[in-house]
């Protein structure tokens, strides 16, 4: 329980500590007046924000921090997924400037049960940002319904690529399953 | 210099270009989700390409590269609620985007 309370603690400084960067970074004024008002009004902030940080997990036995992510694998991520954004998009421009169009479009599922929430949204956020792709629902589950607009944008999306560098940015270790078109008409959609 | 600015031009035109795509595509594709898609192309592509080319320009800013991350974490949600909300009521996507007799 010693080491769950430290690691809150280190989370709470950090998030103080970033917000006050921030605001010497944009204000850019390093006066002491200044310096103090960035201090304590970034103190106030995660005080109020941290407990809403906190997102628990399905089950709610663990708890994870949102920001709780090694920036260096983030950003190498990040790249990956800029150059996936370049090569979709360059796919998607040829579908739009075709004389006679024929693209297919379909709704593709796959399983991908993350124990952490922010893997499912950093892989919901990617799918979408790659142009070609478009998440539609994901269950509490872990199912991804995901609309492609071509047979390669579907395969691509299937091989389970993205899924699993996510899954290595947050540490997971759950297996992809793709889930072909007949077993999914079963699954229950809440009503609206 | 020079390079400086052949550059900064380079990936603003691209941007520009993809902007460009982008409107075409809405227009050109027959329904409601793949003009998402084509939509897609202008919110993630054409404002990467811009936004390297305007750090190329003025330099890294920490305020530029905040902007820039904003637009990527929010575009995709406002894409995202409105494709869930087609699909719940369920509009019905064409299967190929052929003319039909």
């Amino acid at each position: 329980m010693q080491r769950r309370q430290r690691q809150i603690l280190s989370q709470f400084l950090g998030l103080t500590l970033g917000l006050f960067a921030i605001w010497i970074m944009l204000s850019g004024q390093l006066e002491t007046k200044f310096l103090l008002i960035g201090f304590f009004s970034s103190l106030a902030i995660s005080y109020v924000c941290f407990p809403l940080l906190m997102i628990g997990e399905k089950d709610g036995e663990k708890e994870f921090f949102v920001f709780g992510v090694n920036y260096l694998k983030l950003f190498l991520y990040s790249l990956w997924l800029m150059g996936e954004i370049f090569k979709a998009s360059i796919d998607v421009a040829k579908e739009i400037l075709k004389p006679h169009m024929d693209y297919e479009p379909r709704v593709v599922h796959f399983s991908m049960p993350y124990e952490n929430p922010m893997a499912s949204v950093v892989l919901a956020n990617s799918i979408i940002l790659t142009p070609g792709t478009i998440t539609l629902d994901v269950t509490e589950d872990g199912i991804f319904e995901v609309h492609a607009l071509t047979k390669g944008a579907a395969e691509d999306l299937l091989s389970g690529e993205m899924a699993e560098r996510v899954a290595a940015l947050y540490g997971e270790n759950c297996t992809f399953t793709p889930m072909p078109e007949a077993e999914i008409t079963d699954i229950p959609k809440e009503a609206y | 210099m020079i390079v400086r600015d052949i550059l900064t031009v380079l990936f603003l035109s691209a941007g520009f270009l993809s902007f460009v795509v982008s409107t075409i595509g809405v227009f050109r594709m027959k329904d409601f989700y793949t003009r998402m898609h084509a939509a897609c192309v202008c919110g993630s592509a054409g404002l990467i390409l811009c936004g390297i080319g305007f750090f190329i320009y003025e330099g890294l800013t920490i305020t530029g590269l905040l902007a820039l991350m904003c637009a990527c974490l929010v575009n995709p949600i406002g894409t995202h609620i409105i494709c869930k909300v087609a699909y719940k009521q369920s509009i019905e996507s064409r299967k190929n985007g052929k003319e039909e007799a």
